[in-house]
């Protein structure tokens, strides 16, 4: 199973590596390991995000794609969907079975024919549109709602700070 | 040591553990007192036998004048009623011998009377120590990292002549943190309200 789950990743590594997004930046974290990669995702333009570069760690299980896998901020930032240790959570990374609130619909939610690009993709298109209505930290989903102006203040300090500002 | 010390080292072994098999009862050490005064109550419990179906079961023969309580069975009620202490789920397994029974009895709304002569013991404060223990999700990890440190960028190189496509995993992160760095600066040199914020942390 884990050869599948190894092949599959060294494929989307090559495609990754020969045309990749702008603003993502993905790959293993060492040459031994293929199911920990360490990501570089940039802050989408026209978002209090912009500007910062977000490293997250993704974890792949030995049954990759067929289970999704885990994406970690390291360090974790302010975001109403970002839990307060970095994890994320959004809809394409819930195999379809485990929503107990059938609250996501099925085809947003992982399946074997997303790829490694599309979460990266889909974690940059919700930081630059937070769904408050499942959030994953109150305290942030409170401060976006009510008071704006301060949670984009407070983004904005954490990334000139890990800018060496 | 003969074949003869042996056998009769292992049988008296065995004999215990038999023993030990037999007379244990699966109750809470608290309750086990009563078991005695027990019995006698107990006694015409022969006739609605719903939900001791797990006769196979050697423990019943030491409890036969009860029901047949089973871990299964008093995890099913406390899926239902977590508040409950697992003692006082057993006591009424015991008169009523059916988990539906119990269920009922706990919807209606009845009283669930801890076995006489439990005393309570410290589990409560246990209980909530281990509420305590947070969800690994809230631990606070929120904060700024310097990605300048943790990926070994000089400022002082450029970087703005290499093409991002022919760089390996590596370089290409630091030319994207470099890059960031970079159009930072410009930023601050127009953006007074990202001045006033470097300003302020320092």
């Amino acid at each position: 199973m884990s050869k599948t789950a190894q092949k599959r990743l060294l494929k989307e590594l090559q495609q990754l590596m020969k045309d990749s997004s702008t603003g993502i930046v993905a790959g293993p974290r060492s040459e031994n390991d293929l199911f920990v990669w360490d990501c570089l995702i940039q802050g989408p333009p026209d978002t209090p995000y912009e500007g910062g570069i977000f490293n997250a760690i993704l974890e792949f299980p030995k049954d990759y794609p067929l289970s999704p896998p885990k994406l970690t901020f390291t360090p974790s930032i302010l975001h109403p969907n970002i839990y307060h240790n970095g994890e994320v959570c959004i809809s394409i990374l819930h195999s379809p079975g485990d929503d107990p609130n059938m609250y996501e619909l099925a085809e947003e939610r992982w399946s074997p024919v997303q790829s490694v690009e599309k979460i990266l993709l889909s974690v940059m298109s919700m930081l630059s549109e937070p769904n408050v209505e499942s959030g994953a930290n109150v305290d942030a989903c409170i401060l976006w709602r009510d008071n704006r102006p301060e949670f984009e203040l407070q983004v904005k300090r954490s990334i000139l700070h890990s800018l060496g500002f | 040591m003969d074949q003869s010390t042996l056998t009769f080292l292992v049988t008296i072994i065995i004999g215990f553990v038999l023993v030990k098999w037999f007379t244990q009862t699966d109750q809470h050490p608290s309750a086990q007192a009563l078991t005695g005064n027990q019995a006698s109550n107990g006694g015409s419990s022969s006739a609605n036998n719903r939900g001791s179906q797990q006769s196979g079961s050697t423990r019943q023969r030491s409890t036969r004048w009860r029901r047949a309580v089973t871990p299964d069975m008093i995890e099913v009620v406390q899926s239902l009623a977590p508040h409950l202490h697992e003692e006082q789920i057993r006591y009424s397994l015991q008169q009523t011998g059916s988990v539906e029974e119990t269920v009922e009895r706990f919807l209606r709304g009845d009283d669930f009377p801890f076995p006489p002569g439990f005393r309570a013991p410290a589990a409560t404060t246990q209980q909530e120590e281990s509420n305590d223990s947070r969800d690994p999700r809230k631990r606070d990890n929120i904060k700024p990292d310097n990605l300048l440190s943790k990926f070994k960028i000089d400022l002082n190189d450029d970087m703005s002549g290499k093409d991002f496509q022919e760089l390996d995993l590596e370089e290409r992160k630091r030319f994207l943190v470099w890059q960031a760095r970079k159009n930072m600066e410009k930023r601050l040199e127009t953006d007074t309200v990202l001045q006033s914020l470097v300003k302020n942390s320092k």
